[in-house]
C-alpha cells in the first residue's frame, strides 16, 4: 500500500470530521509561543552583542590600574588582532578662564576599534578629538586650542554624541581623545595618579577567544578582561529576567500542549480500535497499521507546526516592537534557527505523547470484529506519562535557558498534578455522601450532577487534573509577573532623588546647600568619598581566587568608595550587629560594613581590615554591620569609617536630590555655580526603566493570551473524551422526561464542583511555584497575596462552565433518538 | 384515542437526493390497545417509534399523543409530556452504568419530582423479581435482568403509553420469552397502551393489532 497517499487521505477525512483539530491547534500554539520567544531572544542577544562592541570600542578589552605587560600587545598582534593601548583618566580641560572635567583617553593606535565612531585612525600628536558636549561647554571648534595639564593641544575633530543608551548615563564626563605620545608633556601622569590602562583588541572571534584564553590566567590583581558577553551586566540581567519570564509563558503553553496532546492521542487511538480490528481481519499487518497512523499524526503535527511557526514569526515582530524601545533601536533581523528548533520541539512532544498509545494498536485482536465484549484496550498510560514527563522536562529546561527555572516549574506542575489527583479522588466519596444526604425531592439536577461525578469518576479526576494544570500555568504567569513588576517598581519610589552630583570639592558642599536653602528647599546631605583598596582581612592577604562568586571577586579586585560619617544616616541605614560609634570614638580606626558585602566577604564585628588609601595603608576594625536601603536612590556606601580614619585623605563629595521636572532653570543655576562638578540626570534613567516595565508587561500579556487559548483547548479536549457517553446519557434522560433545566442543573453542579476544586488546587500550585521562581530564580522578594486564589476559583469555574455550556449544546439540542441509536 | 398520526413523513439528506424513510403514515391507536409495528430491517419501524414518542422530529405530518400535538410543542414540552405519560423499553436496555438497579428505576420518578421515588422503585423491582439485586450495577446483571430493570423503570412512572423497541433483540430465546411474559403481564395489570416494534412474528402475534411497514409505508 502507498503509505503516504493513504495517510494523507486519512488525514483529510479526520480534518473534515474535526477530530484532530484541537490537538493540532494546541500544538500550533505551543510552537508559536516557542518560536516567538526564541526568535526575539536571539534578536535581543544579537543586538546586545553589537552594542556591547560599540560600548567597549573593541571585541575584547583588558584593563588594569597599573600599566599592562609590554608583551601582551605583541602577543595579540602575533595572533592577528588589531591592538590599541589606552591610558584613561579624568582631568580638567581649560580654555581661558573656563574649565571642564573631562574623561581623557590617551591612545597609541586607532580609536575606537569597534562601533560607529571607529574610523581606523588615531589623533595625530599635538591634536585632540573632543565630544560635542565638551565643545559646547567650552565653546570650542576644530582648530581651536585647549589646555590640558602643562600642554596646549589643538582640537582636530569634534565627535558626534555617543550612543544615548540609558545605561551609559553613568559615564559622566565628556570625552577627550589624544595621542599617547603627548602624555608625558602634560605632566598629568605621576606616581599615584589614578589612571586606567587598557588594551583594546579586535579581530576574528576565534583569534579573540585564543588570546583571551592565553591572557586570562596571567591576570593580576586589579586587572580584568571584558568581552562582548561580559558587557553591560545590568541591562543583561534585566533582559535575562524578562527573557526568563517570557520563557515561562512559553513553557506554560508547552505544558498545556502536552496535556492536550496526551488527551487527543488517547482519544485518537481509542477510536481507531475497531477500524484496526477490521483491517487486521482483512490481513493487514499490525506494523503497517501503526506506520499508517504514525505517518498521519506526523503529517498533522508538521502542518500544525508550520502554522505555529508562521504565527510565532508574526508574534515575535510584535514582541520585538515592544522590546526595541528598551534596547534603544530596532533589533537585528530575525533568524530561522529558533523557529526550526521550536518546530522540532513540537514534533518531539507529539511523538512522546502519541507513540505509547499508538504502539498499543499492535495488540488489537481481529476477534474484535466478532465480539464486542473484549476488554477495552490498554492505552499505555504509564509509558505515556513517563515519556511525556521526560520530554516536557527537557523542553522546559531548554526553554528556560537554565535548569533551575525549568525544573522548578516542572516541580510546580507535578505537585499540582499530584494535589489535583488527591483532591479529585477525595471528590468521589464526598459526592457520594452529599448525594446520600440530599432528599430525593431536593432538585434532581443537583443529585444528577453528583451522580455524574461518582459515575464517571475517572473522567472527573482527569478533568480536575487537566483543569488544575491549565490554571496553574496561567496563574503562575500572573503571580510571577506581579512579583516581577512589584520588585521593579519598588526600586523606583516616585519622590526618589533624580539627580546625582559628583566631584564636588569640600568647599563646594556649603555652596550647593546654600543654593537649595535660597530657594526655600531643604539642603541635601553630601558625603565625602575616598577611594581605597582592601588588602587584607584579619592579617590574611586578599586572594580574589578564594571567592567563588564573580561579583565578590570583582569587588575585591577594585577600589572601593569609602566614606566617613559622624552620625548614622537613619533614613536608609540600620545597624543589625555591633553598634555605631560614640562621639568619643570618632578618632579611632573603626568602620561599619553593609550586610550584603559583609556576608560575601565573610566579615563579622571585630574583624580587622587593611586598606590602601592613596600612598598609605591603614588597619581598621569592623564595629558594626548595617542594612542599607539601596532602592531609595540615595547616596549610600558599603563601608563607612570614622572621620579620624579618612579625614586626612583627599576626598571628593557626592550628593543626591530631587529636582522637579518643571524647574530646569534650577539645574542650570547649579551647573553654573559648580562648573567642575558633574550633575547626572538619573530621572531620565528612571523614566526609561518605568517605560521598560510597561513594555515588558504588555509583551508578557501578549504571550499569556496565547496560553489562555491553549488552556481553553485543553478543557475542550478533556470534555471530548466523555462527550459520546454524555450524549447517550443525556438522550436517555431526555427520553425519560428530564427537562432542560434539570440537565443544566446537573452539568452546572458537576462542573462547578470540578472547576472549584481544580481552581483551589491550581492556586496552591501556582503560589508555591511562583514563590520558588521569584525567590530562587528571578531573585526578587516573594509577595504573597490571596488575590490569585480568587482568580483561580473564578477561572476554574468559568472554564469548566464554558466547557459545560459547549457540551450542553450537543447533549440538549440533539433529538434524543440520534444519540440513542 | 391516545395516539394518532396524520401524513407523517421523515426524510434524511443523502448527498443531493433526499432519502425517504417514512412516507404518509396515518394511523390511530386507542387507549389500552396493544399494537405491534412489524416489518423487515430498514422498513422504518424504529424511526416511526422515535417519532411517535417525540424522540425525533418528522419532515412533515403530525403526531397527536394524549391529546397534544407533539410537534407544536417545544423539545422541552415534549420532554414534560414524556415524563408524564410515556415509558420506554429499548433493545439495548439503556440503563445508566453508574447507577444501581434501584437508582435506575427511581431516575424518571426523581426527574418528575416524586418524593416517593425510591419506595416506588423498590416496589417495582420487587414485581419484576429483582428485589435481591437492587444494589447491583447494570454491569453486574445479566441481559435478561437488565431488561427487567428496564421494564420496572418503564412501568414505575405509570405511563399511559409504553413504547418497546425490539425488547428481546439482545436476549436469547428463553430469556426473551420470560421478559415478554412479564411485559404483557405488567401491561395487563396496569392497562397501559403498548406499542411494540419487532420483526419477531411470534411476539407480534401476542399483540391485539399488527401494523405492517414496508419501504417506509404502511403495508
Amino acid at each position: 500500500m502507498n503509505l503516504l497517499a493513504l495517510a494523507w487521505r486519512g488525514l483529510m477525512r479526520q480534518w473534515r470530521s474535526g477530530e484532530l483539530l484541537l490537538a493540532m491547534l494546541a500544538l500550533a500554539l505551543a510552537v508559536a509561543a516557542m518560536t516567538a520567544i526564541g526568535v526575539v531572544a536571539q534578536r535581543v542577544d544579537d543586538n546586545l552583542r553589537q552594542k556591547a562592541g560599540q560600548l567597549l570600542g573593541a571585541d575584547l578589552v583588558i584593563s588594569g590600574d597599573r600599566s599592562l605587560p609590554a608583551e601582551w600587545p605583541l602577543q595579540a598582534r602575533a595572533a592577528g588582532l588589531e591592538v590599541t593601548g589606552v591610558s584613561a583618566f579624568v582631568s580638567m580641560v581649560s580654555v581661558g578662564e573656563q574649565s571642564q572635567l573631562s574623561d581623557v583617553r590617551a591612545v597609541d593606535g586607532p580609536f575606537p576599534l569597534r562601533g560607529e565612531q571607529a574610523t581606523g585612525e588615531a589623533p595625530a600628536p599635538g591634536e585632540v578629538w573632543i565630544d560635542a558636549s565638551l565643545a559646547r561647554r567650552l565653546e570650542l571648534q576644530a582648530g581651536d586650542a585647549l589646555g590640558l595639564g602643562y600642554s596646549t593641544l589643538r582640537v582636530g575633530r569634534v565627535l558626534a554624541a555617543r550612543g544615548d543608551s540609558a545605561f551609559e548615563v553613568f559615564s559622566v564626563a565628556p570625552r577627550l581623545v589624544m595621542h599617547r605620545a603627548d602624555l608625558p608633556a602634560t605632566g598629568l601622569i605621576a606616581p599615584g595618579s589614578r589612571v586606567t590602562w587598557r588594551l583594546l583588541l579586535a579581530g576574528p572571534p576565534a583569534a579573540i577567544d585564543r588570546v583571551r584564553a592565553a591572557l586570562e590566567p596571567q591576570l593580576q590583581r586589579g586587572q580584568r578582561i571584558q568581552g562582548l558577553q561580559d558587557a553591560r551586566p545590568e541591562i543583561r540581567n534585566t533582559l535575562q529576567r524578562a527573557h526568563q519570564f517570557l520563557a515561562l509563558t512559553a513553557m506554560a503553553s508547552v505544558v498545556l500542549a502536552a496535556v492536550a496532546l496526551v488527551l487527543a492521542a488517547r482519544q485518537y487511538v481509542r477510536r481507531r480500535v475497531e477500524e484496526t480490528a477490521l483491517m487486521r481481519s482483512w490481513g493487514v499487518a499490525s506494523r503497517q497499521i501503526v506506520a499508517l497512523h504514525a505517518t498521519q499524526l506526523l503529517m498533522a503535527g508538521a502542518l500544525a507546526g508550520v502554522v505555529g511557526m508562521a504565527l510565532g514569526f508574526g508574534l515575535q515582530q510584535l514582541l520585538a516592537d515592544r522590546l526595541s524601545a528598551f534596547v534603544g533601536e530596532s533589533l537585528p533581523p530575525p533568524s530561522f534557527a529558533p523557529a526550526l528548533a521550536a518546530l522540532a520541539s513540537g514534533l518531539l512532544l507529539l511523538l512522546a505523547t502519541a507513540a505509547p498509545p499508538l504502539l498499543r494498536l499492535r495488540g488489537v485482536s481481529p476477534l474484535r470484529v466478532l465480539r464486542d465484549d473484549l476488554p477495552a484496550l490498554g492505552l499505555g498510560g504509564w509509558a505515556t506519562l513517563a515519556l511525556t514527563l521526560v520530554v516536557t522536562a527537557a523542553l522546559l529546561v531548554w526553554q528556560a535557558g537554565e535548569w533551575r527555572l525549568g525544573l522548578f516549574s516542572l516541580a510546580g506542575f507535578l505537585a499540582t498534578l499530584a494535589l489535583a489527583g488527591l483532591a479529585g479522588a477525595a471528590l468521589l466519596p464526598l459526592a457520594r455522601l452529599a448525594r446520600a444526604a440530599t432528599p430525593a425531592r431536593a432538585g434532581s439536577g443537583w443529585r444528577l450532577g453528583l451522580a455524574a461525578i461518582t459515575r464517571r469518576w475517572r473522567d472527573t479526576l482527569l478533568q480536575v487534573m487537566v483543569l488544575a494544570i491549565g490554571i496553574t500555568a496561567l496563574l503562575l504567569l500572573t503571580v510571577v509577573r506581579d512579583q516581577l513588576l512589584g520588585a521593579w517598581q519598588a526600586t523606583i519610589p516616585p519622590d526618589a532623588p533624580n539627580r546625582f552630583v559628583i566631584n564636588l570639592t569640600p568647599e563646594q558642599v556649603p555652596q550647593l546647600q546654600q543654593l537649595f536653602v535660597e530657594r526655600g528647599r531643604p539642603a541635601p546631605a553630601a558625603y565625602p568619598m575616598v577611594r581605597g583598596r582592601l588588602l587584607a582581612i584579619n592579617g590574611t592577604s586578599i586572594d580574589p581566587a578564594r571567592y567563588a562568586d564573580e561579583n565578590t571577586r570583582r569587588l575585591v579586585e577594585r577600589e572601593f568608595n569609602l566614606s566617613f560619617q559622624r552620625d548614622l544616616d537613619q533614613q536608609d541605614n540600620r545597624v543589625v550587629d555591633g553598634r555605631w560609634w560614640r562621639s568619643d570614638e570618632l578618632e579611632q580606626p573603626l568602620v561599619s560594613v553593609e550586610q550584603g558585602i559583609a556576608v560575601k566577604l565573610g566579615l563579622r564585628v571585630g574583624d580587622r581590615l587593611r586598606y590602601a588609601l592613596g600612598g598609605r595603608e591603614v588597619e581598621v576594625t569592623v564595629q558594626s554591620i548595617r542594612t542599607v536601603r539601596w532602592d531609595s536612590f540615595g547616596v549610600n556606601f558599603f563601608v563607612v569609617a570614622t572621620p579620624g580614619v579618612l579625614a586626612g585623605e583627599p576626598a571628593t563629595w557626592v550628593s543626591s536630590f530631587f529636582i522637579p521636572p518643571d524647574q530646569p532653570q534650577f539645574e542650570t543655576a547649579l551647573v553654573r555655580a559648580l562648573p567642575n562638578a558633574t550633575v547626572v540626570n538619573v530621572g531620565e534613567l528612571l523614566e526609561r526603566i518605568r517605560a521598560l516595565v510597561e513594555r515588558l508587561a504588555s509583551a508578557v500579556s501578549l504571550i499569556a493570551s496565547l496560553t489562555l487559548v491553549a488552556g481553553v483547548l485543553v478543557v475542550a479536549a478533556s470534555l471530548l473524551l466523555s462527550q459520546q457517553e454524555r450524549q447517550r446519557e443525556g438522550a436517555i434522560l431526555r427520553a425519560l422526561g428530564a427537562t432542560r433545566s434539570q440537565l443544566h442543573g446537573a452539568l452546572l453542579c458537576e462542573f462547578t464542583l470540578v472547576g472549584a476544586i481544580a481552581g483551589l488546587v491550581a492556586a496552591a500550585g501556582a503560589l508555591g511555584a511562583g514563590w520558588l521562581v521569584a525567590v530562587k530564580v528571578l531573585d526578587v522578594p516573594a509577595r504573597l497575596s490571596l488575590a490569585p486564589v480568587l482568580w483561580a476559583l473564578l477561572l476554574g469555574i468559568g472554564l469548566a462552565l464554558a466547557g459545560a455550556a459547549w457540551l450542553l449544546r450537543s447533549v440538549v439540542n440533539r433529538p434524543p433518538m440520534a444519540a440513542l441509536r | 384515542m391516545i395516539l394518532q398520526t396524520v401524513g407523517l413523513g421523515r426524510e434524511v439528506a443523502m448527498g443531493d437526493q433526499p432519502l425517504v424513510i417514512l412516507d404518509d403514515i396515518n394511523l390511530a391507536i386507542n387507549a389500552g390497545e396493544s399494537v405491534a409495528i412489524t416489518g423487515p430491517s430498514g422498513s422504518g419501524k424504529s424511526t416511526l417509534l422515535g417519532l411517535l414518542a417525540g424522540l425525533d422530529v418528522p419532515s412533515r405530518g403530525e403526531v397527536w399523543l394524549d391529546g397534544q400535538s407533539l410537534f407544536r410543542l417545544t423539545e422541552e414540552g415534549r420532554a414534560a409530556l414524556r415524563a408524564r405519560a410515556v415509558g420506554f423499553v429499548f433493545q439495548n436496555f439503556q440503563l445508566l452504568p453508574g447507577l444501581t438497579a434501584l437508582e435506575n428505576v427511581a431516575l424518571p420518578l426523581e426527574l418528575a419530582g416524586r418524593s416517593d421515588a425510591m419506595a416506588r422503585a423498590g416496589h417495582w423491582l420487587g414485581l419484576v423479581g429483582l428485589d435481591a439485586r437492587r444494589r447491583h450495577y447494570p454491569l453486574q446483571l445479566s441481559g435478561g435482568e437488565q431488561q427487567r430493570v428496564a421494564l420496572a423503570r418503564a412501568f414505575a412512572g405509570e405511563p399511559r403509553v409504553l413504547f418497546a423497541d425490539e425488547p428481546t433483540g439482545n436476549l436469547d430465546a428463553a430469556t426473551g420469552a420470560a421478559v415478554i411474559d412479564q411485559l404483557f403481564e405488567l401491561n395487563a395489570e396496569a392497562g397501559t397502551t403498548l406499542i411494540l416494534v419487532t420483526h419477531d412474528a411470534v411476539l407480534a402475534g401476542r399483540c391485539a393489532r399488527r401494523i405492517g411497514l414496508s419501504g417506509g409505508r404502511l403495508a
